[in-house]
């Protein structure tokens, strides 16, 4: 048992989550989730609408506190945001009257970092995503793709041990999000990050992931954990082959009856 | 990146902005100029722009005009300035804490949409002819824009920005400094344009009701005496000082918030 827990970088033991609902009735949303992360793997969450996914994410942030269980890193129970955390939002949260250098120092700025070391930390991580040039640009003079890149940098800047990304990629066009996978891959091997990162997209989350989480519906569980040997480093081409697509079927297996219900639901709903 | 063109349309609507602004005006002034000195052959309720300046001139120099100039806007300055600076901790106040908030922002709502010029008399009945009244009155008629569109600023702050902020372990008075107050920024910068124009009504009104002199005083009195050339010199001043105290904040708007442009 100690010796699982000096391995594991973040377990998660019965971590469980419910609103109140309409009339005070408890509304589970996440039942029983247990999983351990290794130090500097790469795991991807996939799950149909009202898996819980995104929930998920920000309980291990402890931007929202689960109502059941614990979160574990390092060992040590997380008990509030930040830390040896950083978090990586879907939607583009880089404050528009910073520019792009002052928003990857604000973590800094945050932890008390002198201004002058927060600068220069910052534009280390804004050269590793390949925007030193565009230090002095503001958010929305830049593309949706070099924003995504600019929050990454600022979630590295803090030099945390876990990235947690939220759908990171889920707002660009398809040929971009593409090129944000390699990038992303390319910084996990050179930073040596642990990584868990929640996605809708069963082939980002094969192409991506060390081992993927396939999570159920209401409430959220895990129903599978699939370690994916696909040789390293990967490269467009690994899409193309059959073991990659055979791994993309077997998760849409998992989850379509999850997907076909909420799709109904929805349909239901509209109408 | 599309940041050149941008810029230089900005431009170039700036510019054919400018020119169109400067052609309206010279019509106006010919218009005017024409109506006065040919076709409205009263006096006594119209005068040619030629007039009016000359008007100012004279006034200027023997010292009338400063006079009322003096008097309205000291009382302009202290009643616009306390009421950006209490409205803007009033608005803030009130965003930060929703409880407090919920019992006073119907009421705030209620009498914004007042129109104070009903409580002028009171305000002079209460303080008296002279310059507290004034600056009450030129504060009760600034303070709401601003108090409202200070809350404003703080509560359209995006969800996103807060929760990037606490997850990077921001405390609360860090979220507050780094994310809603830049936030509101603009906002307010946009109470204090909306507030101008009302508190220069409010100079207008405190000096009907009650004064001895000022801009106001001076539009009421030459009305009472058909003096159409003194009256349109208050009515263009108080223009004047209006455009260009409101073009000043535009700018300022813009340059606190590009990114909203």
């Amino acid at each position: 048992m100690t010796d699982v827990k000096s391995q594991a970088k973040l377990r998660l033991s019965n971590v469980g989550h419910a609103y109140k609902g309409v009339g005070g009735e408890p509304l589970t949303v996440l039942r029983d989730i247990t999983f351990d992360v290794r130090p500097g793997e790469f795991v991807t969450i996939v799950g149909g609408s009202g898996s819980g996914k995104t929930t998920l994410l920000r309980i291990i942030d402890h931007l929202i506190a689960p109502t059941s269980g614990a979160v574990l890193i390092d060992g040590e129970k997380i008990e509030r945001p930040g830390g040896k955390l950083s978090f990586v939002f879907q939607t583009d949260s880089l404050l528009p009257w910073r520019n792009v250098i002052d928003n990857v120092a604000y973590g800094l700025d945050l932890r008390g970092v002198p201004k002058a070391d927060g600068r220069s930390a910052a534009r280390k991580y804004l050269e590793l995503v390949g925007l030193g040039g565009f230090a002095d640009y503001y958010p929305h003079q830049l593309s949706g793709g070099m924003r995504q890149r600019v929050n990454l940098a600022r979630a590295l800047a803090v030099e945390p041990d876990v990235l947690l990304m939220d759908e990171p990629f889920a707002a660009l066009d398809a040929q971009t999000r593409e090129l944000m996978q390699l990038e992303l891959l390319r910084i996990w091997r050179e930073t040596g990050k642990t990584i868990l990162f929640v996605t809708h997209q069963l082939d980002e989350a094969v192409f991506l992931a060390d081992r993927v989480i396939a999570l159920s519906a209401r409430p959220g569980s895990v129903r599978e954990i699939v370690s994916i040997d696909l040789p390293q480093p990967r490269d467009i081409a690994t899409k193309r082959t059959p073991e990659f697509q055979a791994y993309v079927a077997r998760l849409w297996n998992l989850i379509e009856s999850d997907v076909r219900r909420g799709f109904q639901d929805e349909s239901a709903a509209s109408i | 990146m599309s940041l050149g063109s941008d810029s230089m349309q900005d431009s170039l609507k700036g510019r054919s902005q400018w020119r169109a602004v400067l052609l309206s005006l010279v019509i106006l002034v010919v218009v005017w100029e024409v109506l006065g000195r040919y076709v409205i052959h009263n006096d006594l309720i119209f005068a040619p722009l030629s007039h009016i300046f000359e008007r100012m001139y004279t006034m200027a120099l023997s010292g009338e005009l400063w006079k009322h100039v003096k008097a309205s806007g000291i009382a302009f300055i202290f009643g616009y300035t306390a009421a950006i600076a209490f409205g803007v901790m009033t608005g803030i106040l009130l965003a930060l804490k929703p409880r407090i908030g919920f019992y006073v922002e119907p009421w705030l709502g209620a009498l914004y949409a007042t129109p104070m010029i009903a409580l002028a008399p009171i305000f002079v009945v209460l303080l008296g002819i002279g310059l507290s009244s004034k600056i009450a009155i030129i504060f009760i008629e600034a303070f709401f824009p601003v108090t409202t569109n200070s809350a404003l600023g703080i509560k359209s702050t995006n969800r996103d920005l807060i929760d990037a902020s606490l997850s990077f372990g921001a405390t609360d008075a860090q979220v507050v400094k780094t994310v809603l107050l830049p936030n509101s920024l603009p906002f307010i910068v946009a109470g204090m344009r909306i507030a101008v124009g009302r508190a220069l009504a409010g100079v207008v009104v405190a000096e009907i009701f009650g004064s001895v002199a000022g801009i106001g005083n001076m539009i009421w009195f030459s009305a009472e005496a058909y003096d159409m050339p003194k009256l349109f010199s208050g009515v263009f001043l108080l223009a004047g000082t209006s455009v260009a105290l409101m073009s000043v904040l535009a700018r300022i708007e813009k340059r606190v918030a590009p990114w909203r442009a």
